[in-house]
C-alpha cells in the first residue's frame, strides 16, 4: 500500500507539473517581477557613489582652500564633484537632496560648510573629505613635510561585494515565497471550490499523497525560475557566485527546501480565506512585512534592533541569511553557520503545516 | 436480484439540524436507482454518505458487501462518482485527465478508447472547460467508469442541457446500464426518472417519502383519489421542440 501511495504521489506530480509548465501566464509572471526588480536595483547601484559639493560664486578664487577642493575634484575617481552657483540656487539644491553640502565665504581665510538634515551621511562625507584637504593645507602652512603619524587606508582585499550580490538572493526569496504562497493558495481554493479535490480524494487517494505532489511540483518550477534568475543575475550584472557550479547547487537545493516550508503556509491561508477577494489579502497580510522586513530589498541594518531581530526571525529572514551565506560566503550546507537558519526554517515549516493540517477541508 | 446498495436507518445530523433523518432502502444489482426531492432534501448528503466522501451520524450502510464505515478503501475501488457540477483539474487535456485519474486508481486506462466511447475523440487535445455542457457531462460519466466499478453515482447528471444533449446522454446512460453497471442517480426531471430509473425513491426534509417503479408510484397516487387539473394531451411541450429542431445532438 505504502509503494503504492508513493507510485500515485510521483504520477501525480507529474500532472501537477505539466499543468503548471503548460500555464506560460503565470510562468512569465512569477520570473518578470524578480527579473525587473534586479535589473532596476542593478542599474541604480551601477552608477558610481560622488559627493556632490556646491561652491558658492562669491567663493574667491584666489582662496588656497577652494583651489585646493577643485584640484582634488578634477583627480582621477574622485569622491567629490563640485557644483557652482549663487548662495541662493545651491542652498536651494541642498534642501532637496541634489546636492550633499555647500561651501560659502566665512570669516576669511575661513570657509564656511552648510549641509542638510535631510542628506546627514552625504553631509559627513564632505565633511570628513574636506577635513582632510584642510588637514594638508594646515600642514604645509605649518612646514610640516613629515606629518609623525598618518592613517593608511587599504580596501579588504578579495571579493568585491556589489548591490547586485544583495538584491538577487533577496529576489530569489521573492520569487520563492510568491510560488508557493501565491501559487499554492489560489490553485488551492479552485481545487475546492469545483470539487477537483473532493473527486480526488474519492478515488482513495491520501490527501497527503495529494499536497505532497504539489509540492514537489512546486519545488520543481522554482529550481527552473531560480536558476533562469542566477544566470540572468549572472550575465546581465555580474553576479558573484562565491564557488561557482557548488554555489549553484546549493542554492537550488535551498530553493527547494524553501518552496517546501513556505507551502505550508500557502495551504493554510488557503484554508482560512472563504473566496477569491478575502485571499489576496490574507497572501498580502503574510508575505508583505516580510518582503519588507526580511532584507529582500535592502539590508535590515538601518532598522530599530527590536524590527531586525523580528524581521530576520521570520521565515524568510531565516532564508535570506540562509541564502546570502551560501551565495555571498561561499557556505554549504555541510557549513554549521548555515545551520541554524535551516533550523528556524524547519521550525517554521511545523508550525505552518501544523495549522495547514488543522484547517484542512476538501470542498 | 440482489441488493448491491444496503441503508438502515441512516441518520446524519448538523448540530439539531436532520439532514438525513433515519432513512433506510436498498438498491438491487443492475438497476438504475433515482433519489428524488427537492433542493435541500437530503438527496446529496446520502449520496455522500454512501460514496464515503461524508460520515453518517448513526446507521450502516453496505456497498458491494463493505461496510462504507470501516472498509471505505474498499468501497472507493467498486465505485464510479460524477459530483454534482464538478470541475476536473485545470491544464491538463481529456487524455491527461483520464489518464491521471488511472495513476490514482493505480489502473491501466486506455483513454483513446475511453473517449472514442464517449464520442469525445475529437476532443481528445481539449481541455474540460472548452467542452459544450454536454461533452462535459459525458466526460464526467466517462471518469466514473476508469475503475471498472460495480456501482456510478450520477448527481444530477443532465441539469443544464439542452434536449438534443438530454437526450444523448440518457443513450448512454442506458447502455453503461446495459453493461451490468448499477447506477444511482438524482435528478430534478421527473420525464427523466420515469424514463431512465427502474426504482426510485422520493426524500424531503431528509425523510423517504415513498420508493418503487414509477408505475407502483403513480398508481398508488391515483389509487388515493387523485384528479389530474387538465386532462393530458398525447403530445408534451418537448414532443414539439425536438420535433421542430431534430433529435440529433448539437456539439460545435
Amino acid at each position: 500500500m505504502k509503494a503504492n501511495q508513493l507510485k500515485v504521489t510521483l504520477g501525480l506530480t507529474k500532472y501537477a507539473l505539466r499543468s503548471s509548465l503548460r500555464n506560460r501566464g503565470s510562468l512569465f509572471f512569477s520570473l518578470i517581477f524578480p527579473i525587473i526588480f534586479i535589473s532596476i536595483f542593478g542599474l541604480l547601484s551601477s552608477g558610481s557613489s560622488v559627493t556632490k559639493i556646491g561652491i558658492t560664486d562669491d567663493v574667491s578664487q584666489s582662496s588656497q582652500l577652494e583651489q585646493a577642493v577643485i584640484q582634488f575634484s578634477k583627480q582621477k575617481d574622485s569622491p567629490i564633484k563640485i557644483i557652482t552657483g549663487s548662495k541662493a540656487e545651491l542652498e536651494g539644491q541642498l534642501k532637496k537632496s541634489e546636492i550633499s553640502a555647500v561651501l560659502e565665504p566665512g570669516t576669511a581665510p575661513n570657509l564656511s560648510l552648510i549641509t542638510s538634515n535631510n542628506d546627514i551621511q552625504g553631509g559627513a562625507t564632505a565633511e570628513s573629505i574636506l577635513g582632510g584637504i584642510i588637514n594638508q593645507l594646515n600642514l604645509r602652512s605649518a612646514g610640516v613635510t613629515n606629518p609623525p603619524y598618518s592613517l593608511l587606508s587599504h580596501e579588504l582585499s578579495g571579493r568585491q561585494y556589489h548591490y547586485i550580490d544583495f538584491v538577487l538572493p533577496g529576489q530569489i526569496g521573492f520569487s520563492l515565497i510568491s510560488i508557493a504562497t501565491f501559487g499554492v493558495a489560489f490553485p488551492f481554493l479552485t481545487l475546492r471550490k469545483t470539487l477537483v479535490l473532493k473527486r480526488i480524494f474519492a478515488t482513495g487517494v491520501k490527501p497527503i499523497a495529494f499536497i505532497v505532489s504539489q509540492g514537489l511540483s512546486r519545488s520543481v518550477q522554482a529550481i527552473i525560475q531560480v536558476t533562469v534568475l542566477i544566470i540572468f543575475g549572472v550575465y546581465a550584472f555580474h553576479f558573484d557566485l562565491a564557488n561557482g557550479a557548488v554555489t549553484v547547487i546549493n542554492m537550488l537545493i535551498l530553493s527547494f527546501l524553501a518552496v517546501i516550508v513556505f507551502m505550508g503556509f500557502g495551504l493554510w491561508i488557503s484554508n482560512l480565506a472563504k473566496d477569491e477577494q478575502t485571499l489576496p489579502i490574507a497572501l498580502n497580510l503574510f508575505t508583505f512585512p516580510q518582503i519588507f522586513l526580511s532584507g529582500v530589498f535592502f539590508p535590515t541594518t538601518g532598522m530599530p534592533v527590536w524590527l531586525q531581530y523580528v524581521g530576520n526571525n521570520l521565515p524568510l529572514g531565516y532564508l535570506n541569511t540562509a541564502m546570502r551565506h551560501i551565495a555571498n560566503d561561499g557556505y554549504s550546507f555541510l557549513n554549521h553557520e548555515v545551520w541554524p537558519y535551516l533550523l528556524g526554517l524547519l521550525a517554521w515549516s511545523v508550525v505552518a503545516y501544523f495549522l495547514a493540517a488543522r484547517t484542512f477541508k476538501s470542498e | 436480484m440482489s441488493a448491491i446498495i444496503q441503508v438502515t436507518n441512516l441518520v446524519k445530523s448538523y448540530g439539531d439540524f436532520r439532514a438525513v433523518d433515519n432513512i433506510s432502502f436498498e438498491v438491487n444489482e443492475g438497476e438504475v436507482f433515482g433519489l428524488l426531492g427537492p433542493n435541500g432534501a437530503g438527496k446529496t448528503t446520502t449520496l455522500e454518505i454512501i460514496e464515503t466522501l461524508n460520515k453518517a451520524t448513526s446507521g450502516s450502510v453496505f456497498v458491494d458487501g463493505h461496510n462504507v464505515a470501516e472498509e471505505p478503501e474498499a468501497v472507493q475501488t467498486s465505485i464510479g462518482i460524477q459530483l454534482q457540477a464538478a470541475g476536473f483539474y485545470p491544464g491538463l487535456n481529456l487524455l491527461e485527465l483520464l489518464e491521471m485519474f488511472g495513476t490514482m486508481y493505480s489502473t491501466k486506462v486506455d483513454a483513446m478508447a475511453m473517449l472514442k466511447r464517449f464520442n469525445l475523440q475529437e476532443k481528445a487535445k481539449n481541455e474540460y472547460k472548452k467542452l459544450s455542457g454536454g461533452q462535459k457531462q459525458r466526460f464526467s460519466i466517462a471518469t466514473t467508469l476508469i475503475n471498472h466499478p460495480r456501482i456510478i453515482f450520477l448527481d444530477e447528471p443532465t441539469t443544464g442541457l439542452d434536449p438534443q444533449a438530454r437526450l444523448n446522454l440518457w443513450e448512454l446512460i442506458e447502455e453503461v446500464k446495459k453493461e451490468g453497471v448499477t447506477i444511482v442517480m438524482t435528478t430534478h426531471y421527473m420525464d427523466e426518472a420515469e424514463k431512465l430509473c427502474d426504482r426510485l425513491a422520493i426524500m424531503d426534509h431528509g425523510k423517504i417519502m415513498q420508493s418503487g417503479t414509477p408505475n407502483e408510484l403513480i398508481d398508488r397516487l391515483l389509487a388515493g383519489g387523485f384528479t389530474p387539473h387538465q386532462t393530458v394531451k398525447p403530445a408534451t411541450l418537448e414532443d414539439v421542440f425536438l420535433d421542430l429542431t431534430g433529435r440529433s445532438l448539437r456539439e460545435s
